[in-house]
């Protein structure tokens, strides 16, 4: 048996863990003890990693659409076919669209970014999952001109107060769930805020319901009462903060309710306190909101103060990564704006292409916006709120190339598809949500006749007339670092040295912290009284490292085969209202359209809320029309 | 060493469409010494293998009066059992087993037998119905109660027709809901109770259905003054092995696969997770 | 049980008697691994050998019942063919611990209870055992709460006793007996010092656990009666995050699924570990669920681990004191929390 110390693929924790292997198979998975992250403990999906990398429906040859089916090929024919189509499409104006993802690497990220925006000469490069935890990283550029790092996950357990904002860590971020009832266990008080009394409620000293879309207004509150009670730290506020009078001048105006009140004072007195906050807090006014949060850390004193803790839970292993690595229309790598003309200046002279200032299509709008697609490890269907309408969407594309290790809805429609190394057969790095850069090391050899990404990009590139080439993906790392200056000293040997590196992509002398409040946006009106929210930004039952492992599947997969049809929650006394029950349909209705659904009655819903579970938003597509918080009112359908 | 994993493998000599969804497949050893050397009782149970897909338990439904084949009958619900249903005559299975402690025929020698049925519970009871009829002069008075959704999802109905003709057994049948053609009994299985004469004293009740049938049924059995070492049900659970070791079926310290399926009505009462 | 007379081999000859054993079977010992970790790993040389460690947090049950095992494999010929994939390599597992010494011993028994697995008894009867006696328990276990450790009289081929200069070999077995035969050139008597000196190691050992302690009898009273509030077992249960680590780490748990993968063009049947924790994993294919909440699957741990029932049945309780699911639980639902909560009736996370 031999064992490699690599990093989980599947959330953003970036727990350390071994794979182990038997013969050139991986069997099995041990945590690592000494790991600054994981400390020896490691998620149920951790805990499989070794299986869907092992599964028989892996991608392990080059495949080329020939009379409507995808016929084998090889390296050079699908490679020829793909550059040529490409650049036939690019040469009569058409527009091309590049997906990366938030399970690829830094290293094939930051080359996909590069054959976009050099090769390609385009800006229309995103992620699925960029429009649900973008706003997250945004909002901290605003506020803070990047994300701070310095604060790991082992520092929540020590905070005397924890103000967690998301739907239910012990589900998408365990490690940091770990990390909060240790905390919670040692005394800490922990305030949770959101539409949903999850697991962490039940260990919270105080849950504050917080209607969907309506997350800014608690922020507000909170930060308001630190200005009233007198709870800032006014020498800070006035000489590192810009913004300051005006806010002062607004809290004035703001009622702020005994719960805000009580948890704000909390987290102003405690020495050591963390906010943590996710997707949730990202579905109306993310930007906003984050800013605001920030704002209450700067004003409190937290801010940069060693042991208190402000963390975005992106949701999976390599959002922050691909976000830091430019993968977004409008931000070049390093989370740095497009309009940043020294930026692009420094990346068009390492690169030797000019670098255009316009921001270009994102991924929902690539959708519609692009008659071509290449998307490494990526799949709109199931990352895009859109839902499976992106096939049909994808399918209306003149040409689209799929790099990935496992079948998707893209390969499924693919003209070309390139078989990629999955996680336990490439190196590269991820950086976790603590902004930690991490090893992930090839355990087994690829399968069939897979290949790196990273190669696949260049050898794309080079057939497109750009050359880039690398021996390895170390090489491409030092490449970043010389580039992004969030990354740089960066280097493989680094990190071999303290198992990982945590990045500060806060430009140094960056000036002030922008201070400001939360919009606030009522979402439900007398009409339509009804806050109908879609549940998470993520569902892991649609990812194929959860498919395709035997044990997590079974597990993931049980609630589809409940609900084949979806469902819609709602609570008791809503219920009760409209005249349901348990799996009676209901016809919920927006100002944008209206849909029927069974529903499931919860009781750790309150009256007011209801909520699609993301991986069944596409029954609800037309009542949300696109957006993930829309006000609706529900009645009770025939058939119950 | 014996390895309790390692399947047999089995032809498919021939499958029969009970339902739109249900077929009943009569299978032999594909080694002949093997067929010969296999027995069971009535109530145990199969793991059934679809090569390439996996394996899951099948209740016997065949009686070892019969040994020609050995016959499961399926419905179509998940992976496996899609899988099994594209097969046919000469498709080869994997087997393991029988497993299971299967009914006590003995333990019902000269006793009156109450069988009730519902929906795809017949199966396991069918391999009893036939080991008693096929001894008939061990066995008192037999009542065979029987009762699916619609007519449509009866199974067995050649048998359910030789069932009633036969003198020596008061067979009845009923559906929750008609369809053309149906002239018999509408109702749920309860609603036949009254139309026979049930002796609670010293008759062996043998109940499989749904589980919501089963708890109803139990009910009334008991008000009407069986007792309850004479209800005899099986168990279901999700099972891996069959042989006691992977620990899917545990109830308590008690094995569904080793201490079932076969379950009186006592031993069910005293079963705590 | 001793087998043989106990013998004394000095610690500059330990490599040389470890080069011996390699030269007769894979020999899996502790191994430093990256970030300060010790793995359980087969060695390629004897300098690879970690002697300094408390106890691994990988269990060398996984040598026994690997996570994923192929058992079967299906072959289309004409018609199918099946074939048992055993494995009988000769492995030696070297310098480990007591406490794992005894979840083998458990294991032994489940996997001969009424039917055996032919798989695990091929790999044991292919396995030594030598053991390290703890001349210090660790931080986070309590192996003589369930006489498991930290010395034992039986279960291993050999037991080593580190005793500074030299090191203690008592054989328990004609296995362990016949090994030390082979090496006799580097072995000698052990002395009735020795021996003395052997037992005070043993009775400072157990004079030195400190803070965990695991009253199983009466926790095991109050399971094996049912006794345990509902409501009790809900509270546990806010405080697990269902990643299963408890029993995937654990020395006595054994729970597996079996799937068909296929493998290089042949269907192999795999056995995998599996977890009672998950909540898949008493699922039916109607969709019902025996054990749809986190407290009804605490609570099955807890029976199958602790119960008079299973105790009886296995012959010995069914936990070792390693304190393996201290370190790896994810909540604060490792086997000493919950024994205190249980027969205190009162749990505070």
């Amino acid at each position: 048996m031999r064992t490699v110390l690599t990093t989980c693929p599947f959330c953003a924790c970036g727990c350390g863990l071994y794979v182990q292997t038997e013969d050139g198979r991986p069997i099995g998975v041990m945590p690592s003890e000494n790991h600054p992250v994981s400390l020896g403990k490691i998620s149920d999906r951790g805990w499989h990693t070794h299986q869907a990398t092992a599964a028989t429906e892996r991608l392990g040859q080059p495949l080329v659409r020939r009379d409507g089916a995808l016929q084998p090929a090889s390296w050079d024919e699908a490679l020829d076919v793909a550059a040529e189509r490409i650049s036939a499409l690019k040469s009569t104006g058409k527009a091309l669209g590049l997906l990366g993802s938030a399970r690829a690497t830094n290293e094939e990220n930051f080359l996909l970014g590069k054959l976009a925006r050099a090769a390609l000469g385009t800006n229309n490069i995103d992620f699925s999952l960029r429009a649900a935890h973008g706003p997250l990283m945004s909002g901290l550029q605003k506020a803070l001109g990047g994300c701070p790092a310095g604060a790991t996950i082992p520092d929540i357990a020590k905070c005397q107060v924890i103000l967690l904002w998301e739907g239910n860590i012990a589900y998408s971020h365990p490690r940091a769930a770990v990390a909060v009832m240790m905390a919670v266990k040692a005394g800490a008080r922990l305030v949770t805020a959101g539409y949903k009394r999850t697991q962490m409620s039940q260990l919270a000293a105080l849950h504050i319901h917080v209607a969907p879309g309506a997350e800014g207004e608690l922020v507000d509150e909170m930060l308001a009462h630190i200005v009233r009670a007198g709870l800032q730290n006014e020498g800070f506020a006035r000489a590192r903060c810009a913004g300051y009078d005006a806010l002062v001048e607004w809290a004035s105006r703001v009622q702020i309710s005994q719960q805000a009140a009580q948890a704000a004072e909390w987290y102003a007195e405690a020495e050591r306190a963390a906010v943590m906050f996710g997707s949730t807090l990202a579905s109306a006014g993310g930007e906003s909101n984050t800013a605001a949060l920030v704002s209450l850390a700067a004003l409190t004193g937290h801010l940069g103060r060693p042991g208190s803790v402000l963390l975005p839970l992106v949701g999976r292993s390599n959002v922050r990564g691909a976000c830091d690595m430019g993968v977004g229309p409008d931000v070049l790598p390093g989370h740095v704006s497009i309009a940043d003309a020294e930026a692009r200046q420094r990346l068009e002279k390492a690169w030797g292409r000019p670098i255009s200032a316009e921001p270009g299509l994102d991924a929902q709008a690539m959708m519609t916006g692009a008659r071509a697609l290449i998307a490494l490890a990526d799949d709109p269907a199931t990352g895009l709120p859109a839902g499976k309408a992106a096939m049909d969407m994808m399918r209306q594309m003149d040409f689209v190339v799929a790099i990935d290790s496992f079948p998707t809805s893209v390969t499924e429609v693919a003209d070309v598809v390139l078989p990629a190394a999955s996680y336990a057969e490439t190196d590269g790095t991820y950086t976790n949500m603590e902004g930690r850069v991490q090893r992930l090391r090839a355990c087994v050899q690829p399968a069939g006749e897979a290949r790196p990404a990273y190669r696949i990009v260049c050898d794309l590139a080079a057939r497109l007339g750009y050359q880039m080439s690398y021996g390895s993906p170390a090489d491409v790392l030092n490449e970043i670092a010389s580039v992004t200056p969030a990354y740089s000293g960066l280097s493989y040997e680094k990190i071999e040295k303290s198992v990982g590196v945590l990045t500060n992509s806060i430009r140094n002398g960056r000036g002030k912290v922008q201070l400001q409040a939360a919009e606030v946006k009522r979402v439900t009106d007398e009409q339509y009284p009804l806050a109908l929210t879609i549940e998470g930004a993520f569902d892991w039952g649609s990812d194929p490292l959860v498919i395709y492992s035997p044990i997590l599947a079974r597990d993931y997969l049980s609630e589809r085969k409940l609900y084949p049809k979806g469902h819609v929650e709602m609570s008791r006394e809503d219920a009760d209202n409209v005249g349901v029950r348990q799996n009676w349909p209901v016809r919920i209705a927006s100002r944008k359209g209206e849909a029927t659904l069974p529903v499931v009655i919860r009781e750790d819903l309150q009256a007011g809320t209801m909520v699609v579970p993301f991986a069944f938003r596409d029954f609800a597509a037309d009542v949300f029309g696109g957006e993930r918080v829309v006000a609706v009112r529900a009645e009770r359908a025939e058939g119950g | 060493m014996d390895n309790i994993y390692l399947p047999q493998i089995a032809t498919i000599v021939s499958v029969r469409d009970e339902t739109p969804d249900t077929k009943t497949y009569a299978l032999k050893f594909r080694d002949e010494a093997q067929h010969d050397a296999f027995s069971h009782k009535p109530g145990q149970f199969l793991e059934v293998s679809v090569f390439g897909t996996g394996e899951a338990p099948f209740c016997l439904a065949s009686s070892p009066t019969r040994p020609e084949t050995v016959e499961i009958t399926a419905r179509r619900t998940g992976l496996l059992t899609n899988a099994l249903h594209i097969l046919g005559d000469g498709d080869e299975l994997g087997i393991r087993g029988p497993y299971g402690n299967g009914f006590s025929v003995e333990g019902a020698y000269g006793r009156d037998v109450l069988f009730i049925g519902g929906g795809i519970g017949l199966p396991p009871l069918r391999s009893l119905i036939w080991n008693m009829l096929d001894e008939r002069g061990k066995f008192g008075d037999v009542t065979i109660l029987y009762g699916a959704r619609t007519p449509t999802d009866l199974v067995y109905k050649d048998e359910l027709k030789e069932w009633e003709q036969r003198g020596d057994v008061n067979f009845r049948v009923t559906v929750d809901r008609a369809e053309p053609g149906w002239e018999g009994n509408v109702g749920m299985v309860p609603t036949l109770f009254d139309q026979c004469d049930m002796k609670p004293n010293g008759t062996m009740a043998y109940v499989c259905g749904p589980p919501i049938m089963i708890k109803f049924v139990i009910q009334d059995l008991l008000m009407r003054g069986f007792k309850e070492d004479s209800i005899i049900s099986t168990l279901e659970r999700m099972m891996q092995c069959g042989v006691g070791k992977c620990n899917h079926c545990a109830i308590g310290h008690k094995y569904v696969c080793r201490d079932g399926p076969v379950f009186t009505y006592s031993d069910i009462k005293d079963l705590v997770e | 049980m001793q087998v043989g007379t106990p013998r004394i081999i000095g610690r500059g000859k330990l490599n040389q008697w470890v080069a011996h054993l390699m030269s007769r079977a894979e020999v899996i010992a502790p191994t430093a691994g990256q970030t300060g970790d010790v793995l359980f790993l087969p060695i390629e040389s004897p300098e690879q050998v970690a002697w300094q460690f408390e106890n691994t947090l990988h269990p060398p049950k996984q040598f026994l019942l690997p996570q994923t095992e192929p058992i079967v494999a299906i072959r289309r010929n004409e018609g199918y063919e099946v074939e048992p994939i055993y494995d009988e390599r000769k492995r030696i597992i070297f310098a480990v611990r007591n406490c794992d010494v005894s979840g083998i011993k458990y294991l032994d028994q489940v996997q001969n209870y009424e039917l055996t697995d032919a798989y695990y008894a091929k790999r044991r009867q292919n396995t030594m055992l030598i053991s390290l006696a703890c001349n210090r328990p660790c931080e986070r276990c309590f192996c003589i709460c369930s006489g498991s450790g930290p010395f034992l009289e039986e279960g291993y081929d050999l037991q080593l006793t580190d005793m500074g200069g030299k090191f203690l070999a008592e054989p328990g077995t004609e296995q362990g007996e016949a090994v030390l035969a082979e090496a006799a050139g580097l072995f000698e008597p052990a002395s009735d010092r020795d021996t003395r000196r052997r037992h005070e190691l043993e009775e400072a050992a157990r004079a030195s656990f400190a803070d965990y302690t695991c009253h199983f009898a009466s926790a095991m009273r109050r399971i094996s009666t049912r006794k345990v509030d509902e409501s009790l077992w809900a509270s546990m249960g806010d405080w697990c995050l269902q990643c299963g680590g408890c029993n995937l780490i654990c020395p006595t748990c054994y729970c597996f699924s079996v799937k068909d993968r296929a493998v290089d063009g042949v269907v192999m049947r795999q056995r995998m570990w599996d977890s009672c924790q998950y909540a898949a994993f008493t699922l039916e294919a109607s969709g019902h669920n025996p054990r749809p909440d986190r407290k009804d699957r605490m609570k099955r741990r807890f029976f199958h681990k602790v119960s008079a029932q299973y105790t009886m049945r296995d012959g010995m309780v069914g936990c070792v004191g390693c304190g393996r699911c201290i370190t790896v639980c994810m909540g604060t639902t490792d086997m000493p929390a919950i024994a205190r909560g249980v027969r205190k009736g009162v749990w505070n996370g």
